[in-house]
């Protein structure tokens, strides 16, 4: 009796201390994602008073613009290429660094460096570089002596994603680095001992030995970069606009281009809907795969 | 050291929030105050600035949000001395960056809190904004009466309203780089479409590129666009704009399909400088300014930095009639100002007079150095390049002419006009099919 | 953990120098675009087109960045920045520790559900609330003001703030909280004296990693923010940077200015900052 009137009186005292943070959210966040949810279904052009309910008119009509395939096997890619390269190369590098002795912490800075500019700087920085007629890597092509590796490179739809996908990975990876460093510091060396003794080569030991001691923070990273990849916007933004056509667009991009440069804030609405319901969806179902994952291979 | 940290963070701490209270209580005092005016009783035109009578000094705060990113040092001065002008009006003066006046304008004014003075473009945006009534109708001030009257309809709203000032008249053309035609060759400008490709073939045979046009924003629209609606179309039917506005347009035909057509072919013969689908504005400008092609599709607002090269520069109207066609030029407005309802209009009216009849406007157009929208300015302040003078005298010998693509398309097609050429040169539409595409988009917009 | 990392040095059967080959490749990569905007930022304007990465002597010039300390408005925007950032961060760190204690000490699964749906919310993308946004700050009388701005960063990263927090709260042993308890002490006294002092290096983190997102972000104070006394380092960079005629010496030198004070900071503060993350790897 009285421990359960103890715990009943914690979750209340819990209950006060979430208070603040809830109702900053709830005010400042839901209430107008849920206008913004109302808005989805009417007609509204962003700044009259009136408007109709269109009930699911615009969730059709974004569907069925031909820009939403698009942008849907744009997401594909970026969900199956971008996020796995992604988090393939941050644990290599970690891999690498680990062991490399003194000059480990600059490499840490460096490699974090990127993160911390602003995306819109970043954005105009690779503009640059991928400029084929007076950037860098056009220049240096030309100097190797390969001039038809000379391209737009973003602006042809076949190269842009890809040449995207190279400046965000510049961008983000030195964060998700970190984090696998960290956990690797945590898997004792005598697992490595004994394997070297069996003879097991490097490649195996990193799959089968390090990466399932490590699946945390595989986890973490794996949910988080897909998440930032999904709801990123001032970097492709500003790299490619969504172009070359809608080669690059992706979701955020056009909620944004419906809501301000159509002046149909409505479809902008029911895009944004879409977007965070994919989100969500893939963000958990991932989530409770690895945390899956990290129990069985305890 | 980790105590000192904190330590010093919480100074930092307690002297942010101290500056923030002070902060926030001059930002909540001066906030502007276009407060609940009903959406349909705005008041006309009060007011020509002359009626006001100049022993009222109250003290007002100006909130002016300008895109000028291209006249920054300008904008400042005419703050500067506007302020000077009138001892009792203070100017908060904000830069709205490049191209984003709608997103930065458009969640105010759902708000209704717009800045008292801003800049807007002719076209639907402008008014919407105008028939909600969150700007001043500004049909009987002395700006306005200084205004060319051609310059106007864009800028009115379907229920009358002059809701804008245009910032000047607006023409694309062709800047060349002289120096590169001499190499090639070249002796007369082409007249025509088939002469123009063989003055492409020539530059090309002399290891020179062509032509730039910026495929990655607006640049596009401006120019391949406007200019090839303007002599495929209006050209054809001269009242296709009023068509367009009453929804009984038709995108989907041959003439309008060639507006893309033409520039794919421009594409295909490889005429376009490397990285077309990629190239904004700035980079193109650059890329011509350094001698990298012959020819940039542009406009006259560039004039003053085009025509600072060291190369000469020449300017020709755009020849992409093809022969026998009828030339329809390009006469448009350039992005101009507009007035908030509220209780600062008085004080911003007067901004716009001094922007538009007064010393305002002659710094405005030195630094910019395009073709005035006022009636009668002094030749002797005015700053024009003489070539641009007798380019626009020559335009007033057409008697047809055509708008730019912001001033009277429903934002829906707007919005699509960019990707549709890029997606025309990748080779996913075929010409035809964007216009198919362009007239699909038109008629969804025009069921609202 | 320096013994365990040298004890480990034959882990990867390549030779550690080849690593280190490879390691300051691709950080010579990493730098090359900050070679560029810094060079570029002291160099004369006529020269930024033509030769972009080298740098002459007789090209090095300071104007450019005078001119844009100038038209940055600099110490007015940076000022600006830096209270937005106090803020902001107070109001995180405040509320986001708090709430985590919350979640994290009693242990009822009414709390859990509550902590998974808020962590469900990180992933909902900020765009969608902009419009109604500016509509609820003015009704609460928070148009230009930071104050308003933020709570717009504090809705937007609590959901995550108090993820990390309650990651690393519960590795904290409860007995620290119910020997406070039995002592007498509240839960908020038990908060203040004995949590509080051991969350520094997770606050670190929190404070480094959401520090930087408010520092660059752009949309928020763009939409909430619009008079030019109140402008912060990012909005005014972009204002020239979106210039139609590419005055690249102004938008070198600007990048330069702004992004100065946060590399400096980072760079002092990388040693906490770089373990800090490393340790969230762990904890998970």
């Amino acid at each position: 009796m009285t421990r359960w009137y103890v715990r009943h009186r914690m979750t209340i005292a819990g209950a006060a201390f979430v208070l603040p943070a809830l109702a900053v959210i709830a005010l400042f966040f839901l209430y107008p994602a849920i206008q913004s949810f109302r808005l989805s279904v009417t007609d509204w052009n962003g700044i009259s008073p009136d408007y109709r309910f269109v009930g699911l008119d615009n969730f059709r009509e974004v569907i069925e613009a031909p820009q939403f395939k698009r942008m849907l096997s744009n997401t594909l890619f970026l969900i199956v290429l971008y996020v796995p390269v992604l988090n393939a190369i941050a644990l290599l590098l970690a891999v690498v660094i680990y062991d490399v002795g003194r000059l480990a912490n600059f490499y840490k800075v460096v490699l974090y460096l990127p993160n911390i500019l602003s995306m819109v700087v970043v954005g105009v920085i690779w503009k640059v570089i991928y400029n084929p007629v007076f950037g860098p890597l056009a220049y240096l092509f030309e100097k190797l002596g390969k001039p038809d590796w000379v391209q737009d490179w973003i602006g042809q739809t076949a190269t842009v994603m890809p040449a995207l996908s190279l400046s965000i990975v510049w961008y983000a990876v030195g964060f998700y680095l970190l984090i696998y460093l960290g956990g690797l510091s945590t898997v004792p060396k005598e697992i490595y001992e004994s394997a070297e003794m069996d003879g097991v080569g490097w490649r195996r030991q990193l799959l089968s030995l390090t990466l399932p001691m490590i699946a945390q923070s595989v986890t973490i990273n794996v949910v988080l970069s897909i998440i930032g990849i999904l709801t990123i916007f001032d970097l492709p933004f500003i790299l490619t606009g969504g172009g070359p056509g809608f080669a690059s667009q992706t979701m955020a991009i056009s909620v944004y281009i419906y809501a301000f440069k159509s002046m149909q804030q409505g479809h902008a609405m029911a895009l944004a809907v879409i977007l965070t319901v994919i989100t969500m969806i893939v963000a958990l179902a991932l989530l409770t795969a690895l945390r899956r994952k990290e129990v069985t291979d305890e | 050291m980790a105590a000192k940290r904190s330590k010093t963070m919480a100074v930092v701490a307690m002297s942010g929030l101290l500056g923030t209270v002070l902060y926030g209580c001059g930002g909540n005092n001066g906030e502007n105050g276009n407060a609940a005016e009903s959406p349909s009783g705005s008041a006309p035109a009060s007011g020509a600035s002359a009626s006001q009578e100049p022993a009222k000094e109250e003290k007002v705060t100006l909130t002016v949000s300008l895109m000028s990113s291209d006249w920054i040092d300008a904008a400042q001065e005419i703050m500067d001395r506007f302020t000077e002008k009138y001892p009792n009006i203070k100017v908060d003066f904000s830069q709205v960056p490049n191209d984003t006046n709608a997103e930065y304008l458009q969640p105010k004014a759902a708000a209704n809190s717009l800045p008292d003075f801003m800049t807007i473009d002719g076209g639907t945006f402008g008014a919407q904004l105008a028939d909600n009534g969150l700007l001043v109708d500004l049909s009987d001030t002395a700006a306005a009466n200084n205004t060319i009257e051609g310059l106007k309809p864009v800028f009115t709203s379907s229920t009358g309203k002059l809701f804008g000032i245009a910032g000047g008249l607006s023409t694309t053309l062709i800047f060349y780089n002289k120096q590169l035609f001499e190499k090639a060759g070249i002796a007369e400008l082409p007249q025509n479409w088939e002469q123009f490709l063989a003055v492409c073939e020539k530059l090309k045979a002399a290891g020179i590129t062509p032509l730039i046009v910026a495929g990655a924003d607006g640049t596009v629209n401006n120019t391949v666009w406007s200019n090839g609606f303007a002599t495929n179309v209006i050209g054809k039917d001269p009242d296709a704009v009023k068509k367009i506005a009453e929804g009984t347009f038709n995108f989907n035909t041959p003439e309008y399909a060639d507006i893309y057509g033409k520039f794919k072919t421009l594409f295909d013969k490889d005429y376009l400088i490397k990285g077309v689908t990629s190239l904004q504005y700035s980079q193109a400008n650059d890329e011509f300014l350094q001698g990298k092609a012959a020819m940039s599709f542009s406009g006259v607002w560039l004039a003053g930095t085009m025509l600072s090269s060291d190369f000469g520069t020449g300017v020709m109207m755009p020849p992409w009639n093809v022969e026998g066609q009828e030339r329809v030029p390009v006469v448009a407005t350039e992005t101009g100002f507009a007035v908030a309802e509220g209780k600062h209009k008085d004080a911003a009216l007067k901004l716009l007079d001094f922007m538009i009849n007064d010393e305002g406007f002659y710094i405005y157009q030195n630094k910019k150095g395009n073709v005035p929208m006022t009636v009668n300015p002094d030749p002797a302040k005015v700053k024009i390049d003489p070539l641009v003078t007798s380019y626009i005298d020559d335009l007033k010998s057409y008697s047809k002419t055509g708008p730019l693509w912001f001033e009277f398309l429903p934002s829906e097609v707007q919005a699509t006009l960019v990707q549709t050429f890029q997606r025309v040169l990748t080779g996913e539409l075929t010409p035809e099919q964007a216009a198919e595409f362009t007239q699909t988009t038109y008629e969804q917009a025009m069921k609202k | 953990m320096n013994s365990l990392r040298t004890a480990r040095t034959s882990r990867l059967r390549k030779p550690k120098r080849l690593a280190n080959v490879v390691m300051l490749a691709i950080t010579l990569f990493y730098l090359l675009p900050f070679w560029y905007i810094a060079n570029n930022a002291i160099k004369n304007a006529d020269e930024i087109s033509t030769h972009p990465f080298t740098l002459t002597l007789k090209s090095i010039t300071l104007d450019n960045l005078r001119r844009a300390y100038a038209m940055l408005h600099f110490p007015t925007a940076f000022l600006n920045s830096l209270i937005l950032l106090v803020l902001s961060l107070a109001l995180l760190v405040s509320l986001g520790s708090l709430a985590a204690y919350g979640i994290v000490i009693p242990r009822s699964r009414f709390m859990n559900r509550l902590y998974t749906l808020l962590v469900a919310l990180i992933s909902v993308p900020f765009q969608i609330t902009i419009v109604p946004l500016v509509g609820l700050l003015k009704q609460l009388g928070l148009i230009n003001s930071f104050l308003g701005v933020a709570f717009v960063y504090a809705a937007m990263y609590l959901p995550f703030v108090i993820f990390l927090y309650v990651g690393f709260m519960r590795t904290i042993p409860r007995e620290l909280a119910e020997s406070s308890q039995i002592d007498g002490s509240g839960m908020l006294r038990t908060y203040l004296l004995i949590y509080m002092p051991l969350l520094k290096s997770i606050t670190g983190i929190v404070m480094i990693v959401r520090g930087v997102s408010v520092w660059n972000d752009l949309l928020a104070p763009l939409v909430v923010l619009y008079r030019n006394s109140m402008y912060t380092l990012p909005i005014q960079l972009y204002v020239f940077s979106s210039s139609k005629i590419g005055q690249w010496d102004l938008v070198f030198g600007g990048t330069l200015l702004v992004c100065l004070p946060i590399t400096v900071f980072f760079l002092l503060m990388q040693r906490s900052f770089v373990k800090g993350i490393m340790a969230g790897g762990i904890k998970g």
